[in-house]
């Protein structure tokens, strides 16, 4: 102890005797010199130095080094300022810390405070230990030691999500009295005053820390459309507002913020609740809810499957339908209904059940093929929901035997109300009896069912109908299986049989069948259902997903309190999908209350400041002094000081952002056809591609009506592709690849439509027995990095090859070098007329190594700049080539439209029938 | 020159190591030509050099018949006596030629000036060869590459170098290329002993830069090349002005040898042109105006 400091380890500062020997030792070696070679040694030698005096260190820099170790000395000897001097040294201490999330904003301090008091202890050779409440399941006995192993416990100790479990207290063994430094938690718990007034019995018990504010969410629950969020806080100072965030899952998967709400809470302890009003699409997104700046687990409420929207298969057993006859289709009125409410899912039944879908829908289906399948699919708690249609009506299915995936056996035949051939008149529905799903809506008048197919009567039959018309016979039948559902309806999805789909009762009548796909009954569940973590709440509220985890039982999750054996979070089970949040739905939070005799921290005592760091760093300062001051005797600073101001002008370099396209440029590039090119840092190549594409859209402008402007070159690092709607790209060896921005930026555009025409130039060289190219191997580079598609070489009947002239061929500058389009689909060869019928795209890229650009390029005078050939054959080439150019810019511009024009004989031939 | 004779030069460019050297001393040689070595009396020659009245004994061939018709005499055309002179070259191979201060080193550049004299004396028909014994003076290009390699090996282990008078013919001429630091007793030898030989010549006192600044701060150890002489120095910076002052008393007590001997001393330092110092070297030996 010398005057406010006190050292941890004091008798280390014995080592500060040795000091003087140091002083000593450096004083007799001097500074090591530099070794020079130098030939004019021979005029040196018998010269005298001026001064012998830097032979011997010199005594400032002694000082200096001596200081720092010194300083290094007093530092590992651990001073403390204000040690706390505690008069009860002779009663061994005991530090709890609860542990739980209400400890984790402020965990730091709280250890340090525990740090700080067992280091005080030990000082004070009082014995000490320590204890975490939440610290899991540590069984083994806690013993008070006069070591630092307490001190290492407290150094490592970290909060829990869940709450204290106050019978580890039992596991103290001890001798006599103690005293306990009790670091509170300030959200009260159940046991918490319980377990104080055992520890009262045995000692003092100071309190510390008890009055953080800590606001957590308790309850989210869905309304009708809004979400209600509770929350809950105590201890606040006065009234605040906190923000809560829905997060979930952006268009493009990362995290986002859905919605964000001010909740306002009133000083102490006090209950808000927030109304977040979003459209389903969003909702149905949401993963979790967060109050901001609160980094605690109880500020963050993970959703379970309740916000979320359900996945729905569509089939259909009709035949593909014509484009052009979407409304006759029968999945477009379900389908309609669906948008936005739930994720969709077409495609063969196999693939659909792979997708596994709460619900699916079944439109005219006679013979359920996959059977099996979809069977017990149901039985897991699907919702097989199904519309008639003449298939089914006309079906020669056995009547008798029940269809397990038919809510009633169907009579044959189904019947027609209001036709011209019928003797009833359409009918309409009755209004939803109570304890049907539907019951609740509300009932247009103007409903009316034309056909209908009728069930086969029977004893459950009643049961079954949810939606009768008005005489009674059913409109929809429902029968569950399992844990999932078949249901009916007995007229068609589309308006052929009624005009029920086009009205707004359908979506409400789909919504409703679907939306209860997902088991909410916990009770009914068996009680051996085990769910996995799968996603886990830390105490400091971040999320963080878990690897594969035991299976726990459903009724622990849902009823045992959180520990480490349960840990809040989401919870995925064969049926169920369950959220454990911190806060139960109907918990508030309470600020923690001690019983009397409870003594709480003075306010006026000092903390103990542990020095170390500051000597240690003082320290160091003092040997960068050194080594400057080395140098600079050696005369070796002024290259130091040399080299720095270039390493500092290195470190300075900005990066300079080159200006976006400005909007006016934009306005320009859009009103007017502009064909771009990139630029590739040759300026040579450059100059080409300008001089090419510009002759190109002289040819263009002569011969057709496509009136391009003057080529635009384009910087790949800045500038925006999207006004361009043919981008000419020669490739050379050297030019840079594009960064990953830029790469974002090419996707996007080859995505929306753009078109690329890649050029490398070495139709004359490539393939001729050398394997790839220099430019071969660079486009390579680039395009592993672009999303394209398969390719292919131009197959005869491509589009390209009659968009505007007849080509078999592509020449540029060179001749004959295969180019390469996107693939046409896997089996759609060709059709019967010998062309593609299904090229509906255009083809986001075109390879070649023609050397385009060089045989369309003409100078400021028109007359074209490169020779091709030899004589005649050589300008046809030339003119060839700019047929080509016309074919790709009205291929870019027109897309498949010539390839719908070859079907004009077709058409002539039927029109003439 | 033909395709064939320039792959060969490139493939023997190519195959010799010294070969930078050569290209190097040819580029510096490019520009300059040796003058002629006329005797000042006459002999055998294509220069002219008198008229003198024909005497009894001459052949009647030696008669200038458009001279002798001015007057009654008969007159004698002569040419001047030209021969063939013989240029002897010592680079110093010391080890103390290899430091360099982060340019070429004092070897190098000595080698390349000395080549490109070699070029120009060989180009002017005269005989080139080093000092000493090893490689008798010859003409033509076989002789240069020899030469080449000769001065491109330098010998680690010599500290400072002396040139060898044996093998230094009467009458020729000479060239020394050295940093001259070393002991100057064997250089006033090879100088007495050319003296009394006829033989005129150039020293050239090849220095680097930091030889003649002398840039060294700081306690210092200094060590010779070789690393068998040492000298520490506590404050270098305050040696400088007393190094400089020796070299200079060094310089001119060289220059001082030279002129006793009727030679000429110059110093190169090697971040100069080193075509300055080859005009030089023309003026002096190939007699260029």
């Amino acid at each position: 102890m010398i005057g406010a400091i006190g050292f941890l380890a004091p008798w280390l500062l014995l080592a500060a005797f040795a000091l003087p020997v140091l002083w000593f030792l450096l004083r007799a070696i001097p500074p090591a010199p530099l070794i020079q070679r130098f030939p004019g040694i021979a005029l040196l030698i018998g010269l005298k130095d001026e001064d012998a005096e830097t032979a011997r260190t010199p005594w400032w820099l002694l000082l200096l080094r001596i200081s720092a170790v010194f300083l290094l000395i007093v530092g590992f000897a651990s001073p403390v300022l204000n040690p706390n001097v505690d008069d009860k040294a002779n009663i061994p201490l005991l530090v709890v810390m609860e542990g739980s999330w209400a400890e984790a904003p402020t965990w730091n301090v709280r250890r340090e405070r525990a740090v700080a008091a067992l280091q005080s202890g030990y000082r004070n050779r009082r014995k000490t230990a320590f204890i975490n409440l939440s610290s899991g399941v540590d069984e083994e006995q806690i013993a008070f030691a006069q070591t630092t192993s307490a001190l290492e416990a407290a150094r490592v100790s970290e909060p829990t999500p869940w709450q204290p479990n106050y019978e580890l207290l039992a596991n103290i063994r001890a001798e006599g009295s103690f005293e306990v430094l009790w670091l509170a938690s300030p959200v009260k718990y159940e046991d918490q005053s319980d377990a104080m007034v055992q520890l009262l019995a045995n000692g003092p018990v100071k309190a510390a820390f008890f009055d953080d504010p800590i606001v957590a969410l308790s309850d989210v629950r869905l309304d009708g459309s809004e979400i209600i969020v509770e929350a809950s806080g105590v201890n606040l100072t006065q009234p605040s507002s906190f923000a809560v965030l829905a997060l979930g899952d952006g268009p493009d998967g990362a995290e986002v913020v859905l919605d964000r709400q001010q909740l306002v809470l009133d000083a102490g302890a006090s209950q808000g609740e927030i109304v977040m009003n979003l459209p389903a699409e969003l909702r149905s997104r949401i993963s979790r809810f967060e109050i901001e700046s609160q980094p605690h687990a109880g500020a963050t409420h993970l959703t379970d499957g309740s916000l979320r929207r359900p996945e729905v298969g569509l089939y259909s057993g009709a035949a593909r339908v014509q484009e052009g006859a979407a409304l006759l289709t029968l999945l477009h009125y379900p389908r309609q209904a669906f948008e936005g409410r739930a994720d969709l899912v077409e495609g063969t039944l196999g693939d659909i059940l792979q997708a596994n879908p709460d619900a699916l829908i079944l439109a005219d289906v006679a013979e359920v093929p996959n059977f099996a399948a979809i069977y017990s699919w149901v039985e897991d708690g699907g919702r097989l929901i199904r519309f008639a249609g003449p298939r089914l009506a006309a079906a020669e299915v056995d009547r008798l035997e029940a269809d397990p995936l038919m809510p009633v056996s169907i009579r044959a035949g189904g019947r027609t109300l209001g036709g011209a051939m019928s003797w009833g008149q359409p009918k309409t529905l009755l209004p939803f009896k109570e304890g049907s799903p539907f019951f609740g809506l509300n009932l247009p008048d103007d409903i009316q069912v034309r056909a209908q197919v009728l069930a086969q009567p029977g004893p459950d039959l009643p049961n079954r109908v949810i939606a009768q018309l008005e005489d009674g016979t059913p409109l929809v039948t429902l029968r569950k299986v399992g844990l999932g559902s078949v249901a009916l309806f007995h007229v068609t999805a589309n308006t052929e049989w009624s005009n029920l789909p086009i009205s707004g009762l359908f979506v409400d009548m789909l919504i409703r069948l679907t939306s209860g796909s997902q088991i909410t009954d916990l009770a009914n569940l068996p009680d051996t259902a085990m769910a996995q973590l799968q996603v886990r709440i830390e105490a400091d509220g971040t999320i963080s997903s878990v690897e594969t985890q035991p299976g726990i039982p459903v009724q622990d999750i849902l009823q045992g309190s959180l520990s480490a054996k349960v840990p809040p979070g989401v919870y995925d089970g064969e049926e169920i999908t369950l959220a454990r949040n911190v806060l139960a739905a109907d918990q508030m939070l309470q600020p923690a209350s001690f019983p009397d005799g409870v003594r709480f921290e003075a306010d006026g005592t000092i903390p103990e400041t542990p020095l170390m760091h500051y000597f240690l760093v003082g320290a160091l300062a003092l040997f960068v002094l050194d080594a400057l001051a080395t140098l600079w005797m050696s005369g070796r600073l002024r290259k130091v000081v040399r080299v720095a101001p270039i390493l500092l002008m290195g470190l300075m370099l900005s990066n300079e952002v080159d200006a976006q396209t400005d909007d006016q440029s934009a306005i320009e590039l859009t009103s007017e056809i502009v064909f771009g090119y990139i630029l590739t840092g040759d300026a040579r190549v450059d100059e080409i591609s300008h001089a090419g594409i510009s002759g190109l859209s002289d040819v263009l402008f002569a011969r057709t009506s496509v009136e391009p402007v003057a080529p635009v070159g384009i910087d790949l690092a800045t500038a925006e592709l999207s006004f361009f709607p043919l981008i000419y790209w020669p490739i050379t060896s050297d030019q840079t690849l594009p960064s990953d921005d830029a790469v974002a930026r090419l996707n996007r555009y080859l995505k929306s439509g753009g078109m690329i025409l890649f050029d490398t130039k070495d139709g004359n060289v490539a393939g001729l027995g050398q394997g790839i190219t220099d430019e071969g191997r660079k486009l390579q580079e680039i395009a592993q990095r672009l999303e394209l598609p398969r390719l292919e070489p131009i197959p005869e009947d491509h589009v390209l090859t009659r968009s505007f002239y007849l080509l078999q061929d592509f020449p540029g500058r060179h001749y004959g070098s295969r180019v390469w389009v996107e693939a046409s689909p896997v089996g759609q060869q060709s059709s019967t007329t010998g062309f593609r019928n299904l090229n509906d795209g255009v083809s986001p890229v075109v390879i070649g190594g023609n050397d385009w650009a060089a045989a369309w390029a003409m100078d400021s005078l028109g007359r074209p700049m490169f020779p091709i050939g030899q004589g005649f054959q050589g300008e046809r080439q030339r003119e060839l080539a700019a047929r080509f150019g016309v074919n790709l810019v009205m291929y870019v511009l027109t897309g498949n439209y010539k390839s719908d024009q070859v079907h004009v004989s077709d058409i002539l031939e039927r029109m003439g029938q | 020159m033909t395709a064939s004779q320039d792959t060969q030069t490139k493939g023997e460019t190519l195959a010799e190591g010294f070969s930078p050297l050569l290209l190097q001393a040819q580029r510096l040689a490019a520009t300059l030509s040796w003058g002629e070595h006329g005797r000042r009396r006459s002999g055998a020659g294509d220069a002219f050099w008198q008229f003198r009245n024909a005497r009894p004994g001459d052949a009647q061939s030696g008669i200038d018949w458009r001279r002798s018709a001015k007057s009654d005499e008969q007159f004698i055309r002569e040419t001047e006596w030209q021969v063939a002179q013989t240029l002897q070259i010592w680079v110093d191979p010391s080890a103390a030629m290899t430091f360099t201060s982060g340019g070429p080193s004092k070897a190098q550049m000595g080698a390349t000036l000395a080549l490109a004299s070699a070029i120009l004396a060989n180009r002017a028909g005269e005989r080139v060869g080093p000092t000493g014994m090893s490689i008798m003076p010859k003409t033509g290009a076989a002789q240069l590459q020899k030469l080449a390699q000769f001065w491109s090996t330098p010998d680690p282990d010599l500290d400072f170098g002396t040139p060898d008078p044996s093998g230094l013919r009467a009458g020729s001429q000479a060239m020394l290329l050295s940093d001259f630091m070393g002991n100057l007793a064997g250089v006033e030898t090879f100088l007495q002993s050319a003296a009394r030989q006829s033989c005129q010549g150039v020293a050239i006192m090849v220095l680097d830069p930091q030889e003649v600044e002398f840039p060294f701060a700081g306690r210092t150890v200094f060590q010779s090349m070789t690393g068998t002489l040492e000298f520490e120095s506590n404050k270098a910076t305050s040696l400088q002005q007393k190094y400089q002052s020796a070299l200079r008393e060094r310089q001119s007590y060289l220059k001082a040898l030279c002129d006793n001997a009727g030679w000429h001393f110059h110093v190169y330092e090697t971040n100069t042109p080193a075509h300055d110092t080859m005009i030089w070297i023309c003026r002096i030996l190939g007699g260029m105006k």
